[in-house]
């Protein structure tokens, strides 16, 4: 089981939510699924995001992947070290591995997110 | 979406699979960079049972394929292979093929998967007044390949004929895991190799046979993901990629495969393209930069685009990242500084040598 304090999206990215900051990455399933990673691509501070919209590019050996926002808001925080070490999203997708942090416009929109338990089952179907 | 004899072999082994051709085929077991590094340092068995193969068999085999391919046939010996391309009459290239000589009116023929039918009806069409006939036996036949320094160690244990006597570019009929097969010193991977012909009933049987003599020789399954790696870096074009209706074989670098000295669909025009020299042509590139070039990717020169990139990866073997592509004839000397534009990001490229890799022995 995967944590059960984040919410999922069907695309594979997860996001906490603590004070009104949401921290989002991408599921160990995703990092598995697109092996041999070679190029993350972020937004920059200030910069903002749009839920169910792309905020950045994760590129493996196979292909280029478009990273979508859970939440719209304000990137307040990016994790700028992920991007010359990528080894560190396999060995810890849920913790060191997080992308960037925003500032939710609509704390909300969080909750018609999947919970762990319907992330699993989307799981399955793949 | 068809399904090769050996789909439970890649379920059982946990393969990812993605149709390619109309087939739905494995793409990657372990993990591209690792499977490529294991053909090019050990040995690597592939599933090809999508490729079309035929035979084309008559009196008058030879004097049609003569006709149809741009490759000369009656120079061939027995039991010799050559690459050839089927060309419309404008030149432009159909597929790119090997041609196997049994003997004067028995030739087989592997093809690309996704051409398998077009090139049928081709072949069918321009053998015309000759006594010949072709026979499609994709799916009565299975093919795999072995592929790297340890290929002939576990593939010989299996045979009555001696693969030390088979040449590159040779194959031979030979009883084998109890039964009659074709087997060819070929691949597509730039390593010594076998490509193995056989009854579609033992499809499973010889796999696990040669999975099992290959272990001690690090013998491991590759999926289509490596294989692309493999043959790019080996500098061997792909239809769909490098060559395709777009494309004549000159400004491809495939010249030396087009005998303009014999009749065959599309000698002319193609005698006014050597004639005239290629208005563009296709070259290598290495690109350092973080991003990996793809097929698509626009080439520029200053902020003018010059070309596409027609294929794209990170070379293990190389460790860069390397793309072919066509630029003006102006632009492919050796050295020649451009750019690749990936989305927003620029990053240089640069026009180098074909092939990317060579093997050493």
């Amino acid at each position: 089981m995967r944590p059960d304090d984040l919410r999922y999206l069907e695309s594979h990215e997860w996001v906490r939510l603590q004070d009104g900051m949401a921290t989002i990455g991408i599921t160990d399933y995703a990092v598995e699924h697109l092996n041999d990673l070679v190029f993350l691509d972020l937004p920059s501070v200030g910069d903002e995001v749009t839920r169910g919209e792309s905020f950045g590019e994760i590129e493996s050996v196979k292909a280029v992947s478009e990273l979508y926002s859970p939440v719209s808001g304000e990137v307040v925080e990016v994790n700028e070290p992920l991007k010359e070490n990528l080894d560190q999203l396999a060995q810890d997708a849920f913790g060191g591995g997080w992308m960037i942090k925003v500032k939710a416009s609509d704390p909300s929109e969080l909750e018609s997110l999947l919970d762990a338990a319907a992330y699993e089952k989307v799981l399955e179907k793949e | 979406m068809k399904a090769t004899p050996l789909a439970s072999v890649h379920e059982a082994l946990g393969a990812r699979m993605i149709d390619f051709g109309g087939w739905n085929m494995p793409v990657q077991y372990k993990g591209i960079l690792e499977e490529v590094e294991t053909v090019r340092n050990r040995a690597g068995l592939f599933d090809l049972c999508h490729m079309g193969r035929f035979w084309i068999e008559g009196t008058g085999a030879e004097a049609g394929l003569q006709a149809t391919l741009t490759n000369d046939v009656t120079t061939m010996k027995e039991g010799q292979i050559r690459y050839s391309l089927l060309c419309d009459a404008q030149g432009k290239i159909l597929d790119d093929i090997l041609v196997y000589k049994a003997n004067r009116e028995r030739f087989f023929m592997v093809v690309n998967a996704s051409n398998t039918e077009k090139d049928f009806t081709w072949i069918q069409k321009s053998l015309g007044g000759q006594d010949a006939t072709v026979r499609d036996e994709t799916e009565s036949l299975a093919m795999i390949a072995l592929q790297g320094k340890g290929s002939a160690a576990t593939l010989q244990p299996h045979l009555e004929g001696d693969l030390g006597d088979l040449k590159y570019y040779r194959f031979f009929a030979t009883k084998g895991f109890g039964f009659e097969l074709l087997v060819s010193r070929t691949g597509y991977t730039g390593e010594d190799g076998f490509e193995l012909y056989y009854p579609v009933a033992e499809a499973e049987a010889v796999w696990n046979a040669l999975m099992e003599s290959g272990r001690e020789h690090g013998l491991e399954p590759i999926g289509l993901g490596a294989r692309d790696t493999l043959r790019l870096e080996a500098g061997m074009p792909l239809y769909g990629h490098e060559i395709s209706a777009d494309h004549d074989p000159i400004e491809a670098g495939l010249g030396w495969a087009v005998k303009l000295d014999k009749d065959f669909i599309g000698r002319d025009a193609l005698q006014k393209v050597k004639e005239a020299g290629p208005s563009r042509r296709l070259c290598g590139f290495v690109s350092d930069g973080q991003r990996i070039p793809r097929q698509g990717h626009a080439i520029l020169e200053g902020d003018e685009v010059v070309g596409e990139v027609c294929s794209g990866t990170l070379s293990p073997t190389l460790d860069r990242r390397i793309a072919t592509g066509y630029v003006p004839t102006r632009l492919a000397e050796t050295g020649t500084k451009l750019a690749l534009q990936i989305r927003k990001d620029r990053q240089p490229l640069e026009v180098v040598p074909l092939p990317f890799y060579k093997r050493s022995s």
